[in-house]
């Protein structure tokens, strides 16, 4: 057998194994028996949502249980990627994502599933996925729990960075002796200056800014409690936090399961520079449960929920909290005497939680729900917007569902919100974000999305407090949990002035 | 002739060799197989129901997730072992047979290390060590099975490790065992540095310093660690204690981290020519004797006798074997605690029998039927059957929620067995499908979580179901809050919603005699009496009524309290008048008569004066 004869071989071998591959590739062809009018049903539902360009891939499950092979084409501005469905999910490559993505600003990204069922192909309507033109912030900051009734185990501080689908833990309650942290909060999305409290084992408050840490006590003997809901005024010295007696108790038979209550609260601010807490008459009444209090982008003007006083828990139907404001003057650190009252939301027996005004100034987002405080065990609690200009108030109908929707955050350039709804299975909280455009309005909220969209089923943690931040947390565990058990802690002093 | 003489002499010399083999194999062999025997007998014959009870607390499951974030923190990989292990434990002698399995391995490995440092030392009874450390401190309810699978894998790299013969590739492997064993085990990678460094000492192997090579990766990768989380993190894996929780950790757990390097050191000491005989066997006679010492100090230490008794109710009521509940709690001589007597009273209140048995096994207050809620998942798990039992959904919801919670593991298969009970009966069928699907993924209750899918979404379904439809019809049509104004009220409203769930009212008037409630007692008897709930009165109600007669002579007439029952009555208060200068001889002459009676329990048995025996629960709790 000469070289020749063996190159002729081998060219043969290849030219067969290239027809043979071509073969194959073409079987993807596939014939299509049937066109449906409808969308597919997906987990989760990103049909019709607005998203930001630099979000991670979006994956998604066909819930169709006879489909036995299945494929998706996106396409946007002629460009198209098609994806083999892997156990009925499609998980598009992050890179082949991306170049859908570049430049998309403002288009549609049109989804094509075509799936085979019961031994024949048939298409779906495509569906779209509108690309908004702000960006979203990168990065999210959430505690990972267990739904609570009273008692937990592993929790922890997360951030999350939503370009890809990177979390990592800011800091684990296995740091520090499996205590309770809580109600991390950020100065105008900033992640150098944050803030968390812990309770039970080394409880305190952490506070974070600008790369240095301190850890204080925040019992004093006139107020109720430690420091609890915090907002940090935009020039970062000044933090209000709520007071709260806070119980809680089980119904028997509402769906709302659980029922976490004030039997009386304040508001306060602290001052980061002074150690020292300060607050009004109107903020510290006795005749009146005060909370939640947030201050506006220009620190000039302090929101809060207040209701009338009421014996707890036998009357918690009957606490219904109105949104007010007062002003605050940050140079002369003086709270306002006159209460301005936004929205009275007792006069149509309903109550405003979680105050938050987007950083543009325009939009106040707020939770309504029946009565009380705590939203998030509340099935009828929903998304309102304010206007802060006009002062009207309406629900945000394509972000609400029949469940609940309750805590929420702005992103730093005003036009997306991101907020916990139990949707999806009635107990668990996931993190949903939606585009808010210029007229206040919002578009269909779209799931958190996820490497393997499968996690939303197997675990058993709930999305916590979701808040945007413009970057990653630089504070690392090993610091935070070295203050949080090893330094000495700052002792605040009640000042009533 | 010569020729055929060797060939006959080399034959029966091999002959020899080959049985001189077979009997160094077959010793060995029947060495461990009587060990594991009798590891096996030991653990099936005390250890039955604990393994059982402790399967709870872990959860494997086929599904990536679960897989991914267990190995996404050190030991990982051994407790995914464990969870696979541990799934067996809920079959009949799955948890003996793993569990002896695990020890006799660890026997074998240890042997087999043990024989490569001194092939003439008789090292069975060294051996032995770690399998009498371990055997009973996996006894202890705080200490995770994750422990011995992770020294199980530390032994068998460690194995390997010392039969390889180069140096060099000693070395490299065991550097790269120590990162292995930092991540799939956690802990155990001190005991296998330190026996490595040991080893080649006592080896003396040349350069031995370089095998401090591994001390050190151990010390990068743990510097490494506790700067990614922190001090307190470092501190909890470099302790056998890792395997623990926490907040419970015990100093003994350490103890047998330095075993093997200890065995290594006793075994140095039988070189050939270092010791006489007569030392060696006076050796090994201590080592026999520390065992020995050790077997009892772990004995004592870990097995809880009254607790093991517990596990084997906790079986039967988990699989509502009422009678077997009944029957045990009747045999034991054990002393009686609150756990046995809940047990007891939920099989009592599940067979319809507990108002007629109630002072049949001398209760000792209200807590021997209403446990105190403190916070650990015992109480949870135990208060989840009792209020489920009460007809009470949702404060067993609850419980199953925070008993769930506190699993070491993934998850807690029996309390999310309950949340999917519970949601069905709330009609909350996605939570409900939420949790069949995890079962769905595990090993041993896969087939009963496809059972329930025919439940969901499917009222008809879940109201024709013996226990579900039952446990629905209690579910309050108006709501309120539970045990704000006190249990009792609670389980009224539900009596009014479902009179025909008799353990309801068996519960409620049970809270009353016990404590001695006489008011509210007559209320419900006027209100019950005659309905379908209340159709005749039982032991204890006539032992009641009569007792509340002596006020209002003859209101034993109203309620048909038998002749029988009021002549006894007689009976006991003519022996009261008797002897009542004498509290003490009364007592016990009383016990004995009329022991089983409200009227023993209403004279002797004292409430407990912290008030703990009141149905009134404080229903403020800290949210989060």
């Amino acid at each position: 057998m000469n070289v020749r004869y063996q190159l002729k071989i081998t060219r043969h071998f290849f030219v067969s194994l290239c027809t043979c591959i071509t073969i194959l590739s073409c079987s993807d062809q596939i014939q299509v028996a049937r066109t449906l009018g409808d969308a597919p049903e997906i987990f989760p539902d990103y049909t019709f949502v607005t998203i930001p360009s630099n979000i991670a891939p979006l994956r998604f499950l066909l819930k169709d249980s006879l489909t036995t092979q299945a494929q998706a084409r996106f396409e946007i501005q002629g460009q198209s990627v098609t994806v083999k469905a892997k156990d009925k999910q499609f998980k598009i490559a992050v890179s082949d994502w991306k170049k859908l993505m570049n430049g998309a600003e403002g288009q549609t990204l049109q989804i094509t599933v075509t799936a085979k069922i019961e031994n024949e192909w048939v298409r779906y309507a495509p569906f779209p996925i509108y690309i908004a033109r702000e960006p979203i912030d990168p990065f999210i900051a959430y505690r990972l729990i267990e739904p609570l009734y009273e008692t937990w185990n592993n929790m922890g501080i997360y951030q999350r960075n939503l370009e890809n689908y990177t979390e990592s833990a800011v800091i684990t309650n296995n740091s520090t002796g499996k205590n309770c942290m809580n109600c991390h909060a950020f100065c105008m999305q900033d992640p150098d200056r944050m803030l968390f409290h812990l309770r039970m084992k080394y409880p305190g408050t952490l506070i974070m800014y600008d790369g240095a840490i301190e850890k204080l006590n925040t019992k004093t003997e006139k107020t109720i409690s430690a420091l609890v809901y915090p907002s940090w005024h935009p020039s970062g010295r000044y933090i209000a936090f709520s007071v709260n007696d806070t119980g809680q108790a089980f119904h028997a038979s509402d769906p709302n399961r659980v029922e976490v209550f004030d039997a009386a609260s304040d508001v306060v601010i602290y001052d980061r520079e002074k150690h020292e807490i300060f607050t009004s008459a109107d903020l510290f009444s006795d005749d009146a449960f005060e909370t939640f209090p947030t201050f506006s982008p220009d620190g000039k003007t302090l929101y809060y929920c207040t209701a009338q006083k009421q014996s707890m828990p036998e009357a918690y139907e009957k606490v219904q909290y109105n949104l007010c404001a007062v002003t605050f003057d940050p140079e002369k650190r003086t709270i306002g005497t006159q209460v301005d009252t936004l929205y009275k939301a007792s006069d149509n027996h309903q109550s405003v939680s979680f105050p938050r005004v987007s950083p543009n100034g325009k939009y106040l987002l707020f939770t309504l729900s029946g009565y009380g405080n705590f939203s998030i065990w509340h099935k009828d609690a929903d998304l309102y917007l304010l206007n802060l200009q006009t002062r009207e108030a309406y629900p945000l109908e394509a972000a609400n569902s029949p469940d609940v929707e309750s805590y929420h955050a702005w992103s730093s350039n005003s036009s997306w919100v991101v907020f916990s709804s139990r949707r999806i299975d009635g107990l668990y909280t996931r993190p949903y974000f939606a585009h808010i455009d210029d007229n206040g309005q919002a578009a269909k909220p779209f799931l958190l999305p996820q490497k393997d969209i499968l996690i939303y089923n197997s675990s058993l943690t709930s999305y916590n407090i979701p808040e945007f931040i413009k970057g990653k947390i630089a504070y690392d565990s090993y610091t935070l949990s070295d203050v949080a058990v090893n330094k000495p802690e700052h002792y605040i002093i009640f000042n009533p002035e | 002739m010569m020729l055929k003489k060797r060939i006959h002499s080399s034959i029966n010399k091999d002959c020899r060799l080959h049985k001189s083999n077979i009997f160094q194999l077959f010793i060995p062999f029947l060495y461990w197989l009587l060990v594991w025997t009798g590891l096996f007998l030991f653990l099936q014959t005390n250890g039955k129901y604990h393994f059982y009870y402790i399967e709870q607390n872990q959860l494997f499951l086929f599904d990536t997730h679960y897989i991914i974030t267990t190995l996404q923190h050190p030991a990982g990989f051994a407790q995914l072992l464990a969870d696979f292990c541990m799934s067996f434990y809920i079959r009949p002698y799955g948890g003996a047979v793993w569990t002896s399995l695990m020890l006799t391995l660890i026997g074998i490995f240890t042997s087999a290390i043990l024989k490569k440092r001194s092939p003439h030392y008789n090292r069975f009874i060294l051996s032995l060590l770690p399998i009498v450390l371990f055997l009973f401190i996996l006894f202890d309810y705080n200490y995770q099975y994750t422990g011995i699978v992770a020294y199980l894998i530390m032994l068998c790299l460690l194995y390997l490790y010392v039969h390889l013969k180069n140096d060099a590739i000693r070395l490299v492997y065991a550097c790269f065992s120590t990162i292995v064993l930092f991540w799939g085990t956690g802990s155990v990678i001190i005991p296998f540095i330190i026996s490595i460094l040991l080893w080649e000492i006592l080896k003396k192997t040349q350069r031995a310093y370089l095998f401090l090579l591994p001390v050190l990766v151990a010390a990068l990768f743990l510097g490494i660690y506790t700067r990614l989380t922190s001090v307190e993190q470092c501190k909890t894996l470099l302790f056998s204690n890792y395997f623990t929780e926490v907040s419970l950790s015990d100093a003994w757990y350490n103890f047998f981290w330095i075993c093997m390097p200890v065995s290594l050191l006793i075994t140095a000491l039988y070189q050939p020519g270092l010791l006489k005989r007569s030392i060696r066997t006076g050796l090994s006679g201590l080592q026999l004797l520390a065992i020995g010492l050790l077997y009892w100090l772990s004995f004592t230490k870990y097995t809880h006798q009254e607790f093991s008794f517990y596990n084997e109710l906790d079986y039967y009521m988990r699989n509502g074997q009422w009678d077997e509940v009944i029957k045990r709690y009747g045999e034991t001589t054990d002393t009686k605690n609150d756990l046995y007597d809940c047990c007891l009273n939920i099989a009592l209140a599940e067979k319809q029998v507990l108002t007629d048995s109630l002072f049949y096994f001398n209760p000792h207050g209200i807590r021997s039927l209403y446990l105190q809620w403190n916070q650990s998942s015992i109480s949870a798990s135990l208060l989840n059957e009792l209020y489920f039992s009460m007809g009470h959904i949702a404060l067993a919801q609850r419980m199953a929620f925070e008993a769930n919670v506190n699993a070491y593991g993934y998850s807690n298969p029996r309390m999310l067995k309950r949340l999917v009970q519970t949601n069905l009966i709330f009609g909350t069928y996605d939570v409900a499908e939420k949790y069949i699907s995890i079962l769905e993924k595990s090993i041993g209750y896969r087939s009963w979580a496809t059972q329930q899918r025919h439940f969901l979404r499917n009222d008809k379904n879940v109201e024709n179901d013996p226990l579900l439809g039952q446990k629905r019809k209690c579910i309050p049509a108006e709501n309120f809050l539970s045990e704000l104004t006190g249990l009792d009220v609670d389980l009224k409203k539900i009596i009014r919603q479902n009179p025909a769930h008799k353990q309801t009212f068996q519960y409620l008037s049970a809270l009353y005699l016990l404590n001695k409630d006489m008011d509210n007692f007559k209320e419900l008897l006027q209100t019950y009496y005659g309905t379908e709930v209340l159709p005749a009165l039982p032991k204890s109600f006539q032992e009641a009524v009569v007792l509340l007669s002596e006020d209002e002579i003859g209101y034993w007439r109203n309620f048909q309290v038998p002749t029988g029952t009021v002549g006894r009555y007689n009976g006991y208060r003519k022996k009261v008048l008797d002897e009542r200068y004498s509290m003490n001889t009364l007592k016990t002459t009383l016990e004995k008569e009329y022991g089983d009676t409200f009227w023993y329990y209403a004279l002797f048995i004292e409430l407990d004066p912290t008030g703990q025996d009141e149905t009134d629960a404080n229903p403020k709790s800290h949210p989060h």
